[in-house]
């Protein structure tokens, strides 16, 4: 005890449990966000007089009722589930490739996960007849998935060399696939017809303005897949800290974590990108303000990612809906907003150390 | 521990040319060798973090039939260099290890190991600002909470340690070998690759002395650390239990323990 006392420092045991009293701090402020952004819109509608009249047996009209549960609570799960999605890939893409820097917008695996989206909206009526009826409405996002996991295999078989991962390759592999993928979806782009395009342009805007329970209920069991994978990768990826050939002799199956990993990274990114387009930079700030406040350790940090990712999404679509109401803003523009400088924070402080 | 006939190509080049060689638990073995002859590369291949043709048997079975986590119970791993990624304190690395290990449940031995190591008062300062020393001693630590031995265990655990002195200073290589030796007479195996010869012939029970790929020589420290094999080894002469002349001065770690030394043969 006196040690802690010399040292300043909270000690370890101190970060643990400062994870956990997090853990209820976020999911409370989560509770809270939801509420809020349940209850506020353009449509003026209050939440209280309609659920007090729902609970009551009172009336509700009708458009109150269409614009609480068909717009805003479609909406308020899209933010929730994109956003824990968003910040929980890009700490398990981070833990396996040991570096902060690691998101899976800026190393290319969302622009990998908008080629799957787009090759599905243009080629997707080539597929038999069969195989649409049975993918539906899911079809996207699967593409999606499929083309975010493609990009992470071939990022991390680019930038690892025998379990040591190259930050300036990394970063570099991105910048090649995302410019590869971008001529790619450019490609199909032009040789889409006119239905197409409508449907191109509607995915591209993105942004959760567009949710719907169908698009939820397509896009939500890989969402969650991805999500759910992630407390069972939170011991390897901490031993993984010390490179793989450490992680194997302190008794991880590190192969298999890692292809857990890239399957989570690729099922929780694609199905976010496929249903709100490209939001940026959630998985780089959310980690990085964590692991500042609770260390490292991913039993803590990944569950509090997924709380303050799906959070700060919450919170970034109020303000994307509110600042030029009753026009909406792009959430995108909002996270880059608060993302970017976060960004160039850790690129600067490492600058030097790491040979970024 | 048995290897048998241990080959290694990396790419196109042949980088042990079947390598045989035995450690037993209750022994500290050292692997001594010129830079480049391959010493990493064996124990690489001893510890099956890289491919390799042969066999290796542990406690009298095949490497190849254990499950990672019961391995990981059995022996631990110092590797020669490690970077940590993320701003993990010195004791979380050391939980690490623990974790790993068969004594997990006991939450005192990370700052045991700690206190072992002479890192007392280190466990929750950032590991990325350790000295060089230091962050060698801390990964020591990890290997041994993650091997944690205090009395005779019915299977022997084991110690892989690459260069375990190597950024040491003259006090806490001895801290660190003195370590070793109390591991090994608790019925531990520990198997060192070592750049000090001095220390390995005050130390080691059995040496291997490598060269390019092969074992040059198998035996006690008198018998492998002579002058004829250790100038043929290392390319250059090398005079065995010769004082330096008048006027240079020489420390030699034997003369704090002279007591243990066999009679120079
Ligand atoms: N991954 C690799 N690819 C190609 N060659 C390698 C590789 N690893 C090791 N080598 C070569 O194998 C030989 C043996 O290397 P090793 O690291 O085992 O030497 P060492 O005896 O541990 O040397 P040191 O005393 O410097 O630690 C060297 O010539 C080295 O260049
Ligand atoms: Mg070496």
């Amino acid at each position: 005890m006196t040690e802690q006392v010399a040292s300043g420092r909270a000690s370890p045991t101190d970060r643990v449990r400062r994870g956990r009293r997090v853990t209820a701090a976020l999911a409370l402020l989560l509770g809270c966000t939801c509420v809020i952004s349940l209850s506020q819109g353009a449509a003026g509608t209050d939440l209280w007089p309609v659920l007090y009249a729902t609970l009551t047996g009172g009336g509700v009209a009708q458009m109150d009722r269409i614009i609480l549960l068909d717009i805003r609570l479609p909406r308020m799960f899209m933010a929730v589930l994109v956003g824990a999605s968003l910040a929980v890939s890009g700490a398990v893409m981070q833990g396996l490739f040991r570096n902060p820097l690691a998101d899976p917008g800026i190393v290319g695996v969302s622009a990998g996960a908008g080629l799957g989206a787009i090759t599905a909206i243009v080629l997707g009526g080539l597929l038999p007849a069969v195989l649409l009826e049975f993918f539906g409405s899911s079809l996207i996002a699967i593409a999606a998935f499929l083309g975010a996991w493609g990009a992470t295999i071939i990022l991390y078989s680019v930038s690892t060399r025998r379990g040591q991962t190259s930050v300036a390759t990394m970063l570099l592999a991105g910048i090649a696939i995302a410019a590869l993928v971008g001529a790619m979806s450019g490609l199909l782009i032009y040789a889409a017809d006119d239905a197409q395009l409508r449907s191109l342009t509607f995915w591209n805007l993105g942004s959760l303005a567009g949710a719907t329970w169908t698009k939820l209920a397509a896009a939500t069991p890989i969402m969650l897949a991805g999500i759910a994978a992630a407390p069972f990768l939170a011991r390897g990826l901490n031993g993984m800290v010390l490179g793989e050939a450490a992680a194997m002799h302190m008794g991880i199956p590190v192969q298999r974590i890692k292809r857990i990993a890239v399957l989570s990274v690729a099922a929780a990114t694609g199905a976010a990108v496929a249903v709100s387009g490209g939001i940026g930079f959630v998985g780089i700030v959310v980690p990085h303000l964590l692991r500042l406040a609770t260390g490292p350790d991913h039993r803590t940090l990944l569950p509090n990612a997924a709380l303050l990712g799906a959070a700060l999404l919450l919170g970034a679509d109020m303000i994307s809906r509110s600042i030029v109401a009753p026009a909406e803003l792009p959430i995108g523009i909002v996270t880059a907003v608060l993302g970017a400088p976060v960004f160039l924070y850790i690129l600067l402080r490492r600058r030097g150390t790491m040979g970024v | 521990m048995q290897a048998h006939d241990i080959r290694v190509t990396i790419g196109r080049r042949d980088i042990l040319h079947g390598i045989c060689m035995q450690a037993r638990a209750g022994e500290l073995t050292a692997i001594v060798g010129p830079n480049g002859s391959g010493k990493s590369t064996l124990l690489k291949a001893l510890t099956a973090e890289i491919d390799f043709v042969g066999q290796v048997e542990l406690n009298g079975r095949a490497l190849t039939d254990y499950r990672p986590w019961d391995l990981a119970a059995c022996r631990g791993v110092l590797q020669q260099s490690l970077n940590v990624a993320f701003p993990f304190t010195v004791r979380e690395i050391v939980q690490l290890g623990h974790g790993a290990g068969l004594s997990a449940a006991d939450p005192d031995i990370p700052d045991r190991a700690l206190s072992l190591v002479d890192l007392d008062g280190f466990a929750n300062r950032f590991y990325h600002e350790l000295s060089g020393g230091e962050q060698q001693r801390t990964q020591l630590a990890r290997v041994l909470a993650q091997v944690w031995i205090e009395a005779r265990t019915d299977t022997p655990r084991w110690l892989f340690l690459d260069e375990p002195v190597s950024s040491l200073d003259i006090g806490h290589q001895y801290v660190v070998m003195d370590l070793t030796r109390r591991f090994t007479q608790n019925g531990g195996g520990v198997i060192a690759v070592m750049h000090d010869l001095n220390l390995t012939a005050m130390y080691a029970d059995h040496v291997v002395l490598m060269e390019a790929g092969e074992v040059l020589a198998a035996g006690t420290a008198s018998e492998t650390l002579t002058t004829d094999l250790l100038s043929r080894a290392y390319g250059c002469p090398v005079s065995v239990n010769t004082p330096a002349p008048a006027g240079v001065p020489f420390v030699l770690p034997q003369a704090r323990a002279r007591s243990n030394l066999a009679p120079a043969g």
